[in-house]
Formats: structure tokens, sequence, C-alpha cells
């Protein structure tokens, strides 16, 4: 059965979505679309519509499909609900906020086009993450995050910089006591599923937890000469700075530890 | 990256061929525009998406198909009658059943959602109908798969390992059926002994196959182009190398039907980079978890 045709095209949502996800500005815009200051404000307010050519350079600079754009479908998530993903990202698809991150971390440290290369080459939907709600399993933070140390883009020496990212973009309290990584410990299943956390010790002086990995992961990962270390040392970063305390690693699995210990001083 | 210009010419043309053959205005009546909005369209560049998009679907095309200058306009007069249609050029020469070309929507509305298997339908004009089951005895032209998988890598951002995994999922299709349960219980050479003679029979008659090598290991199956399907495509070679990378995940499938297990697949010749026919491998001593 043909449905009726709808079109769903929304120009004042499409360029709000362009300006955040593509971090354009309103000028940028204006340039790219070849339109005024005031063109592109009747465009936002809905008193004219997006041309054919409007949606021509749109389609051509930020790779988004004609098709889709007169659906309205930028905004939603166009693929993710019908898209497989492959086998070896949907088991236990475990972590949901942070694929976003890890996904911003990718586009904005790599560029468009290694972005797209990566995404094509693990077999995933580069708008996938368009709908944060959408799951994927820790594979997708490993597989960036070795992607990003292999390029130098993360050392262990900037680490600290993408924990305050990560912390703000998901919008994680930071305070000056410990209790706010005691808080977050307690809470973390809200992020991460694919590690069993554990608060070994709180007293005056340290706040110590642990964490080892799930049974569905793969403990080679702990072993890989990029990722092993990095998983304890990215940790580590969060909590130095979700707690406000320079956190150090007291056991470590890359090590040889049966778990990784932190501890965070008072 | 899009050419107006060319979009423009062949809308234009397509346009004045449909008013020379229904009369002046018939067109512009039927997408019920004003003489503005037509001329808008026409135009294209400063018209509204939304118009452009609606007149399109209105006609039962896309934007793609426009701009790669492959429509039928044939097509777009059965659609706009309401007649059921396929374009001409996929009516002819080498055959296989729709069922193979349904499988392969099926498998695209699945994968990349019905947003991308409505455009796929608008890009090749093919419509709806022929999804319905009445259909799927019927012969169709291998060269319209040929063109879907073709489509895939060039729309859908496909690879070959796409193409792979496409064919290698056709027997989800078949799973249940009384034809894939016939299989239960067979040895791994006898399966591919009955289904080859099934298909060459009853679904596959573009080609011809054959079964150059069946041991308890491995099978080595070969297919050559037909003299009739050439004659008629007045062509001396037909297909693509796509149709392959489809087929080695195809064959690989068969096993599914007698052991739920797929197999390790190669193709050692290809008829379309200078073989004179192609030669697939099936391990069966390789298989693959579904």
């Amino acid at each position: 059965m043909q449905r009726h045709y709808v079109s769903r095209i929304n120009a004042s949502l499409l360029l709000k979505y362009l300006q955040v996800t593509r971090q354009v500005t309103v000028n940028e815009l204006c340039q790219i679309l070849d339109i005024s200051k005031s063109q592109y404000s009747r465009l936002q307010s809905g008193k004219s519509q997006l041309t054919f050519k409007n949606s021509l350079i749109i389609e051509e600079n930020f790779h988004l499909k004609l098709s889709r754009i007169h659906q309205g479908m930028i905004s939603e998530t166009p693929t993710a609900h019908c898209f497989d993903l492959p086998d070896l990202y949907s088991r236990h698809q475990f972590t949901k906020d942070m694929g976003i991150f890890y996904f911003w971390m990718l586009r904005n440290f790599l560029g468009e086009d290694i972005f797209l290369d990566f995404m094509k080459y693990e077999g995933l939907p580069p708008e996938y993450f368009i709908n944060t709600q959408n799951s994927i399993n820790v594979r997708f933070p490993l597989r960036v995050l070795e992607e990003l140390i292999t390029r130098k883009i993360i050392t262990l020496h900037n680490l600290e910089r993408f924990a305050k990212a990560f912390c703000q973009l998901l919008n994680i309290p930071c305070g000056s006591h410990p209790t706010s990584m005691f808080n977050l410990i307690n809470s973390v299943e809200k992020f991460e599923m694919n590690h069993k956390y554990k608060i070994e010790d709180l007293n005056s002086k340290s706040f110590t937890f642990s964490f080892i990995p799930g049974e569905h992961i793969e403990k080679s990962i702990y072993f890989s000469p990029i990722l092993g270390n990095i998983t304890a040392q990215w940790v580590k970063s969060i909590s130095s700075v979700v707690s406000g305390k320079e956190a150090t690693i007291v056991e470590d699995i890359f090590h040889g530890g049966d778990k990784c210990v932190i501890s965070i001083p008072s | 990256m899009r050419n107006l210009n060319t979009l423009i010419n062949n809308l234009k043309l397509l346009l004045s061929t449909l008013d020379k053959k229904n009369g002046k205005g018939f067109i512009q009546s039927y997408l019920r525009m004003s003489h503005e909005e037509y001329n808008h369209f026409q135009a294209l560049e400063n018209a509204p998406l939304a118009t452009i998009m609606e007149a399109f679907y209105k006609m039962g095309i896309n934007v793609d198909c426009l701009q790669d200058g492959i429509l039928d306009i044939q097509c777009v007069e059965d659609k706009i009658n309401n007649t059921i249609y396929v374009p001409q050029r996929y009516n002819q020469g080498a055959r296989s059943k729709w069922i193979v070309t349904q499988n392969v929507l099926k498998e695209i509305k699945r994968n990349y959602g019905p947003h991308e298997y409505e455009q796929v339908l608008l890009y090749f004009q093919i419509s709806p109908h022929y999804l319905d089951n009445y259909y799927s005895d019927k012969f169709i032209s291998t060269e319209l798969n040929s063109d879907l998988y073709k489509y895939i890598k060039k729309y859908l951002h496909g690879t070959s390992k796409d193409l792979y995994r496409l064919g290698a999922n056709m027997y989800m299709h078949f799973k249940d059926t009384a034809f894939s349960k016939s299989f239960k219980g067979l040895s791994p050479k006898a399966t591919y002994a009955k289904f080859l003679v099934e298909v060459v029979n009853h679904i596959e008659v573009s080609y011809q196959y054959s079964l150059a090598k069946l041991t308890d290991d491995k099978a080595v199956i070969h297919k050559r182009l037909r003299n009739e399907a050439k004659q008629e495509l007045r062509t001396n070679v037909y297909g693509s190398k796509e149709v392959c990378e489809y087929s080695i995940g195809f064959a690989s499938s068969i096993l599914y039907h007698a052991t739920n297990h797929t197999a390790h697949t190669e193709e050692t010749r290809c008829l379309y980079h200078g073989s004179d026919y192609c030669e697939y491998v099936v391990h069966f001593d390789q298989p693959i978890a579904c």
C-alpha cells in the first residue's frame, strides 16, 4: 500500500541541528547557503521555505541526503531504529549516554572525513548517535580510544582534558569532595554497565573504589598494548575531575592486578 | 555532487514529453499547480523543496533517478494512471524470479529502513505492488538485481562485504519453507547438488550453472552467460561484478538449509575480470555460525 505524501521539512530545526552538531555559526551558515541574515531569520522563523537550491547546498556541504532533509529526519534518529548494527557492536548493548561522548570526540578530533571512514570501516551508520538514547556496546568507546591514541591525539598526559569534556557533556556533577565521586559510583550503572564497581573504603583520609570488567568483556582488552594501560588511567582522570583531588591508581589489571583500584584523598 | 543544469534539462525533457503525448497542460493539471508554481517547479532552483519533492513523489520518481537520467517515461505515465509498472528495460533478456528481487528489497528495508526502501522503489520506478506475493513466480531481468546491487554501493555506501552479507542472509527468507525443510538431514554434498538443480530449473535462468567438482569438503560451481540472454539483450556481457559479490554470499548460505551454518565461499575466477566463467568454491569444512 503506497502512503500519502507527507513533507515533514522543518527549516528551523534543520538550521539549529547544523549549528549544534556541525558547530557552524549563523554567519558561516549564511555564507554557505549564500543568503543574507534577514533571509536566514525568515527561514528560521518559518516565514519562508527552504528552496531546492538551499537543500542542494546543505546536502553537499553537510552530507545529508536530500530525501532525508525533506522528510525532516535529521532531528530524529534517521536509521538507527531499523539499521542492524554489526554483531560486534550489538551484543550486550550497555553503553548508552557514553556513546555520544565518544562519537563527539571522534568527530571533533579526527575531522569529518576520517570520522566517516572510521564509521564506514566499522560498519556503523554515521547518524547513529543523533538519538542519544541509542545504545552501543563497549567495543565502540574502546575502538574510538584506540584510534585517538594511535593517532597521538590522546596521550596519558592530556587525558584529564578529555575527562573534563566527558563530565561536561554528560552533566556529571563535579565537587571538591570525594562524596561527589561516591555518588557517581553509586549511580554509575546509568552510564556504564561494562564494569562492576565496588566501594572498597571510605574514611576520613581517603575514598577508595575498585572495578572489574563484566563477564561479557574480553579480558584481553586489558592486556592490549594500546588500550590496556589507558583504562585505569581514564577512570583515574575522571575521578580527579569529579572529585577535584588528585586520584591515584593503587592496583591495575594491566600491571598484573586482579582488579583496578583507585584512591582519592579527602 | 549534483548538477543543477542536468536536473533541470532532464526534468524539462520529461515534462515536455508527457505534455506532447497527453496534451498541453496535462502534467501541470495532474500536479495541481498554478501556472506560476509550475514555472517555478520547472526552473527547480528557487522552488520550495517540499513542492518539488511532492511533485516527484506523485510522478513516482526521485531526484537521483532524474539526475542519473535513467527515467522510463512510460512508468511515469503508468504511475499517473494508477497502473502497475516497472521499466521496460527490466522486462527483457536474462531472467530470474521476482522472489529473488523481492527478497533483496526486503533486506534493503530491514537493513536501511523504510525510508531508503521507498527511495529505491522511486529510483528504479518499481510499483510497490510488485512486492505482492502474486508476482513471486513471475520473471524479471537479472539486470534489475545487478542495478540494485550497484545502487547499494553508490547511494547506500555499501561495500562488497555488504553485498556478500546480503546474499548470505537469503537463507532467512526460505528457512521455514517446505523447500528448506526438504534439505534437513542431507549431507552438504547432496544439499548443493539438489539446490543447484532446483535453482537452475525454477528460479535463476539468467545464467548457466554447473557443478564442476563436488567432494565431501567442497563444491566448485561454475556460472556462465547464456547465449539466448546475450542475443535478447544484444550484448556480449550482462550482469556485473556486484552480482558476483552477492552470489558468493548466496552460495555460502545454501549450506544453511541442511546444517544451520553457512560455508566459507570464495570466487576464484570471474566473468567480469576477464575469465570465461565465474568459479565459486564453497568450503564445507569451514562452516560459519549464523
